[in-house]
C-alpha cells in the first residue's frame, strides 16, 4: 500500500462571500498521476489554488504528508510542493537561467548563495525541458510556450514531493507537450505525486493515473480513466454528444464529440452500406449523425465496420470472420438491397467469401448504387481473379454513379437529389 | 560572467559617488581650489569653516539621504509590482508633511524632526491596518489606500498653511525638500538607514521572486504576508529617516531604481545596492547644483525639474520594463 500524501477532507474555499469549492474530498497516493478535468467554471484552478495555498481555506480539512496544511511553514512547504500556476506573467528581464533557479531557493539557506547541487539540479531540469539554449536570455524575451517551459524547468528544479500543474500545457506545441508530459510523468513514477488541470481529455486519459471530474465546484467523479469518462458522465458534465472509443496508440479512452446536424426527411431515406476492412467506419458514423436510416453487411463479425455498426446500433448482417456467405444470409441481403433507397459501396477488399455482397446488386436498379472508388478508376482490392472487379465496372456502365470522397458523396446527399430521384 | 559584469558597475558606482562628493566640497559659490584641501594650504578659518562643517556634511547627507530613498524606492516598486511606486507610496511624504506642520503651528520647531519621522511612520502603519482588513495584504488596495491617506493628509497640510500665518513659509520649505540645515549631527542618523539598507540586500532573493508574481512564492518558500510587512516596514523605516532629516524630496527614489534597472537587469542582489549609489550620486549632482547656480533653491524643486523629463525620456525609449 502506497502512502497517502495528500488527504482532503470536506473543503470548501472561494473568493469573496461565495464558495467556489465545495464538500472536495479526495485521498492522492504517492507516485500517483492525478488529472483533473471539467468545463470552465467548475473549480479547477481555485482547487489548485488552494492546495498551493494562494487561497485560505474556508472549511474542512487538508493534510500534507501527515500535518495540516496550514501548520506548515513556507520554507519546508516550498520543499515538498510546487506549483505552475495557469498565467504566469514576469515582466522583468530575469535571465532563464535565474528563473529556473528560483525554483531552487526553499533548499537555499537565507544567508548561502547555491551550492554546486543547485546548480546541477537547474542544469537537469533545462535539459529536460529543452530549454537549455535559452538560459540566458531574458525571460521577457521568450515566446508563450517556452516561458511555460521554462515554468516546468523550474518546478523540475525545485524537485517536490508534490507537484500542482494549472493547465500547464495551453501554449505549449504537441512535441513539447508530450515531450513534457512523458518527464513529468516518469518523475511521478520515481518519487512524487503530480496533480495537473488539463484540457485535453484525451492526454489526461492516456497519461494520469486517475482523474478527477469536477463540475460546479464539486467533484462529480473520481477513479481510473475508463471510468470515469462514460459517455452518460461526460454528456452531463461538459453538455456534449460523446463517443467514446479507445485511443489506438495507449489503449485509454479516446473522447470524439460528435457534430449534431440531421437532415430535413433524411429519416425517411434508408441507406444500405455494402463495405468491410474499415472502409466504411466513417460512413457509418457520418449517415447515422446525419440522421439516415441505415443498414449494414454483410460484413464478418470482427470487421472494424462491424464494432463501428454496433457502436451505432444499426441493423447488421453478420458472418463468422473468414466464412462464406450462407444462402440465407445472401437472401437477406438481397432483400435489404431491394429495399434500400440508396446502396452505398465502398472500395473494400473483396474475396470470394465476400464476393455475393456485390453479385446482389445486378438484381436491383444501377441508378440507385453510389460506389466510392479512388478516382484512378473502377478498382477495389480485388481477390477474386478480375471477377469483382468486372461486377463493378458493368455497374458503372449500367448507370451506378462513382464518387471518390466522401465530400462528394456527402454533397450528393445533402441536396437528396439522389434520393428524390429514386424513390 | 555576470557576477564580474556586476562587481564591475557596483564599483564604478562608488567611484563616482565618492568623485561627486568631492566635487561637490570644492564647489559653491566660495571659490576653494582641490589644491588647497590637498597640500593643506588653507589657513582661511572661513574657508576651513565652509569646507568641512558645511560643504563636506552637506554632501555626505546628501549621498545618504539618496541612497535610501533610491533603495526604498526600488523594493516599493518591486513589492507593489508597480513602476509608480516611490518610497512615497505608503504615504510617508504627507504623512510627515502634517507632523512638521503641526509641530511648526504649535511652535515646538526643534521638534520637526522627530515629528516628520512619527508623522511618516505613523501614516504607513496606519495605510497598512486600513488596507489589511482580511488578513491578507493586497498590494492593489495597498497602494490605492495610499494614495486616499496622501490625499487626506495633503488637505490638512494645507489647512495648516492656511493657519499658519507667518510661519507658512518654514512649512512650504519642507514640503519641497532640502539639505540646507544638514550638519554632521545628522550624519549618525542618516548612516542608521544603511542597516535596513543592507537587510533589503539579504532579502533580495525574495524580492526577485516576489518581483515575478504572487501566485507561486509560497511554494517557493516565502511568506509572502510576512516578507511583505517586514520589508514594507524596513521601506518606511528608511523613508522615515530620511524624510525627518531632508523633508520630501521627490524623483530620487523613484527614478534610480528605473535607471539602473536598465543597466544591471532585474535581479535585486545588485539592483538594490547600484540603485542605492545611483541615488547617492544623482542627490549629490542636484544638491551641489541647487547650492552653487541656482541660489540654494530647495533640491526637490531640482530633482523634479531634471528628474520628470529625464524619466519621461525613459519611458519613451523603454521596450520593455
Amino acid at each position: 500500500m502506497k502512502d497517502t500524501i495528500l488527504e482532503i477532507s470536506d473543503l470548501s474555499a472561494g473568493y469573496e462571500e461565495k464558495d467556489i469549492l465545495q464538500e472536495i474530498s479526495l485521498f492522492i497516493r504517492e507516485k500517483s498521476f492525478v488529472g483533473i478535468i471539467g468545463p470552465n467554471g467548475s473549480g479547477k484552478s481555485t482547487f489548485m489554488q488552494v492546495l498551493a495555498r494562494s487561497l485560505p481555506v474556508r472549511n474542512g480539512d487538508i493534510v500534507l504528508m501527515g500535518d495540516s496544511l496550514q501548520s506548515w511553514s513556507f520554507r519546508d512547504f516550498g520543499k515538498i510542493v510546487g506549483y505552475v500556476p495557469q498565467e504566469s506573467d514576469i515582466k522583468f528581464r530575469y535571465p532563464v537561467y535565474d528563473v529556473v533557479m528560483m525554483g531552487r531557493n526553499p533548499h537555499i539557506e537565507r544567508f548561502r548563495s547555491p551550492s554546486a547541487a543547485d546548480h546541477e539540479a537547474v542544469q537537469r531540469a533545462l535539459l529536460q525541458t529543452g530549454t537549455v539554449e535559452l538560459a540566458r536570455r531574458p525571460i521577457t524575451d521568450l515566446s508563450g510556450g517556452e516561458r511555460q517551459r521554462v515554468m516546468i524547468a523550474r518546478v523540475l528544479a525545485q524537485d517536490p514531493v508534490l507537484l500542482l500543474l494549472d493547465e500547464p500545457f495551453a501554449h505549449i506545441d504537441i512535441h513539447h507537450q508530450y515531450e513534457l508530459i512523458r518527464i513529468i510523468r516518469e518523475t511521478s513514477r520515481d518519487k512524487r505525486a503530480v496533480i495537473g488541470v488539463f484540457h485535453d481529455i484525451n492526454l489526461a486519459a492516456a497519461y494520469c493515473d486517475q482523474l478527477v471530474l469536477m463540475n460546479d465546484g464539486k467533484i462529480r467523479a473520481f477513479g481510473k480513466p475508463e471510468e470515469v469518462l462514460t459517455t452518460s458522465l461526460l454528456k452531463e458534465v461538459f453538455r456534449i454528444s460523446p463517443v467514446i472509443d479507445v485511443n489506438p496508440t495507449t489503449g485509454t479512452p479516446y473522447v470524439y464529440v460528435e457534430e449534431k446536424w440531421k437532415e430535413t426527411d433524411a429519416q425517411n431515406v434508408h441507406i444500405h452500406l455494402i463495405s468491410g476492412g474499415g472502409t466504411g467506419t466513417y460512413l457509418i458514423s457520418l449517415l447515422s449523425r446525419s440522421g439516415y436510416s441505415l443498414s449494414c453487411g454483410v460484413l464478418a463479425e470482427n470487421d472494424s465496420d462491424c464494432l463501428m455498426a454496433r457502436k451505432y446500433d444499426i441493423p447488421t448482417l453478420t458472418e463468422p470472420p473468414f466464412s462464406r456467405l450462407s444462402q440465407e444470409t445472401e437472401e437477406k441481403l438481397t432483400e435489404l438491397v431491394k429495399k434500400a433507397d440508396v446502396v452505398i459501396v465502398t472500395s473494400m477488399p473483396v474475396g470470394w467469401g465476400n464476393y455475393p455482397n456485390i453479385r446482389v446488386l445486378e438484381q436491383i436498379d444501377p441508378h440507385k448504387i453510389l460506389c466510392i472508388l479512388p478516382s484512378s478508376g473502377p478498382s477495389l482490392p480485388d481477390f477474386t481473379s478480375g471477377v469483382a472487379t468486372d461486377t463493378i465496372k458493368r455497374l458503372l456502365s449500367n448507370g451506378a454513379q462513382k464518387k471518390s470522397s466522401p465530400g462528394e458523396l456527402m454533397e450528393i446527399l445533402q441536396t437528396t437529389q439522389i434520393v428524390n430521384d429514386y424513390k | 560572467m555576470n557576477t564580474i559584469r556586476n562587481i564591475l558597475i557596483l564599483t564604478g558606482l562608488g567611484c563616482a559617488v565618492l568623485i561627486a562628493i568631492l566635487v561637490s566640497v570644492i564647489t559653491g559659490p566660495v571659490d576653494i581650489s582641490l589644491a588647497d584641501i590637498l597640500t593643506g594650504a588653507i589657513n582661511d578659518k572661513t574657508k576651513e569653516l565652509i569646507l568641512f562643517d558645511i560643504r563636506m556634511p552637506r554632501a555626505i547627507a546628501a549621498a545618504l539621504v539618496g541612497a535610501g530613498l533610491a533603495c526604498a524606492g526600488a523594493a516599493m516598486q518591486t513589492l507593489f509590482r508597480n513602476d509608480l511606486a516611490d518610497p512615497y507610496t505608503l504615504g510617508t511624504s504627507a504623512g510627515g508633511a502634517v507632523g512638521v506642520s503641526l509641530a511648526i503651528i504649535s511652535g515646538v520647531a526643534m521638534l520637526v524632526p522627530v515629528a516628520a519621522f512619527c508623522g511618516a511612520i505613523g501614516s504607513a502603519f496606519l495605510v497598512y491596518i486600513l488596507a489589511a482588513q482580511k488578513k491578507r495584504l493586497s498590494t492593489g488596495n495597498l497602494l490605492l489606500t495610499g494614495i486616499a491617506v496622501s490625499m487626506f493628509f495633503s488637505s490638512v497640510v494645507s489647512v495648516c498653511l492656511v493657519l499658519s500665518g507667518k510661519n507658512m513659509h518654514q512649512i512650504m520649505f519642507w514640503l519641497m525638500g532640502g539639505l540646507w540645515n544638514t550638519s554632521w549631527a545628522d550624519i549618525p542618523l542618516l548612516l542608521i538607514t544603511l542597516i535596513p539598507a543592507g537587510l533589503l540586500v539579504l532579502f533580495s532573493r525574495d524580492l526577485n521572486i516576489m518581483s515575478c508574481g504572487e501566485a507561486e512564492t509560497r511554494t517557493l518558500g516565502i511568506d509572502p504576508e510576512k516578507t511583505k510587512l517586514l520589508l514594507l516596514g524596513i521601506s518606511a523605516g528608511i523613508t522615515g529617516l530620511v524624510v525627518s532629516v531632508s523633508g520630501s524630496i521627490g524623483f530620487i527614489g523613484l527614478v534610480s531604481p528605473h535607471i539602473m534597472r536598465i543597466i544591471t537587469g532585474p535581479d535585486h542582489r545588485v539592483l538594490i545596492p547600484a540603485s542605492l549609489g545611483c541615488g547617492a550620486f544623482l542627490l549629490v549632482c542636484a544638491d551641489t547644483i541647487s547650492r552653487t547656480w541656482l541660489g540654494d533653491l530647495p533640491v526637490g524643486i531640482v530633482t523634479a525639474f531634471f528628474g520628470a523629463p529625464f524619466f519621461l525620456m525613459l519611458i519613451r525609449r523603454r521596450t520593455d520594463l
